[in-house]
């Protein structure tokens, strides 16, 4: 292996991972929020939808795909997605809304859907199947872009055509492995954590994705390219934080007629299921 | 029609259901490209920062002014 192509493995292995970890980060809060059947039939459809649009346009995709504009697309639609989630999240920290009884609903929830024959772990959401196959599929067009212009700067006159892309390629495979594999040991205490925490988390994540990409696609040049994305998300931390300690004054006084305050920690099929039952995925 | 109607208003709620929000949002990339590609020179660095200013300020102003309403209606 030369240096060239040891230059190009580990800069598509870098590139890659950021790419990686962006849609990991939404597959992975999709998953622990709405439900992880969700979150992989999004994904699988991403990657088939990648997979064709990929052989269809193998190396020339760089040229027929508008990546600005979809970037401007699935940005837009995470923004509206995030501030959705953000905005019921600060309501229920100041107050203003219920926190739900997730045990209480499960349950009720549960017993409704086995006289109805139904298993409500295998429910799909819209919600989580369309945000994580944008993220997924605007990620992975990322990576395919990378692989290409990456491995394409090497490939003439190195080895002969091809060779560049190869080890490209080999680079965003490892980075992509392991994202999977960080990803996956991460998921187990995420469940963990409660249903009104995870879904600010949730919609601070998809505002800051959205508001980067959103940018991105109308030609913003961010400071620090993609570190600018933690300063968005400690931005929108502030901000939210600060909304909560305004609101609070307002909170007690006015919390929902008949709210029902959670009188332990919910598991996290009950958190699952009530964000299915109640149709909180896409809230 | 009817159905149309049902479709157009479940897309709505599906991806928007707040329409100060999408006022918020709307408002922010508009602006935003108004600096970036109207108001200055494109890829000059007084739009690039202009249009992301605003784009940051009125996605939290749409959130502020939401949460604002629904404080008013509970009062």
């Amino acid at each position: 292996m030369t240096g060239a192509e040891i230059g190009v493995l580990v800069a598509a292995f870098l590139a890659s991972a950021v790419e990686f970890v962006e849609a990991f980060t939404i597959v992975l809060v999709v998953g622990v929020t709405v439900n992880w059947r969700s979150a992989f039939a999004g994904t699988a459809a991403a990657a088939a939808a990648l997979a064709v649009i990929v052989g269809i346009f193998g190396v020339a995709l760089v040229h027929y795909v508008p990546i600005e504009a979809l970037r401007l697309v699935v940005g837009v639609l995470l923004v509206l997605f995030g501030l959705k989630w953000l905005k019921k999240a600060i309501m229920r920290y100041a107050g203003l809304k219920a926190m739900h009884d997730e045990e209480a609903i499960f349950e009720e929830e549960l017993a409704e859907m086995r006289a109805r024959g139904e298993e409500p772990s295998r429910r799909f959401d819209p919600f989580g199947i369309v945000t994580s196959f944008k993220s997924v599929l605007l990620e992975g067009l990322e990576v395919a872009f990378i692989v290409i212009t990456f491995g394409s700067a090497i490939s003439s006159g190195n080895g002969g055509p091809g060779v560049g892309i190869l080890y490209a390629t080999y680079g965003a495979i490892a980075a992509g492995i392991l994202v999977v594999v960080v990803g996956a040991l991460v998921r187990a205490p995420l469940q963990r954590v409660p249903e009104n925490t995870l879904k600010f988390v949730v919609g601070i994540m998809l505002t800051s994705f959205g508001t980067f990409w959103g940018g991105e696609g109308l030609g913003v040049h961010w400071a620090g390219e993609d570190l600018f994305l933690l300063a968005l998300i400690a931005f929108y931390l502030v901000v939210s934080g600060a909304l909560i300690l305004w609101l609070r004054q307002f909170g007690s006084a006015s919390a929902g007629k008949g709210a029902r305050i959670p009188a332990s920690k919910p598991g996290p099929a009950a958190e699952a299921a009530a964000g299915l039952s109640t149709g909180e995925g896409g809230q | 029609m009817q159905v149309i109607l049902n479709a157009l208003k479940a897309t709505y709620n599906f991806f928007v259901g707040d329409v100060i929000l999408l006022a918020g949002a709307a408002v922010a990339f508009l602006l935003a490209t108004v600096f970036l590609h109207f108001a200055f020179a494109p890829g000059s660095s007084t739009g690039n920062i202009l249009g992301a200013v605003a784009l940051i300020a009125f996605i939290v102003i749409g959130l502020i002014a939401t949460l604002a309403r629904e404080l008013m209606g509970r009062k």
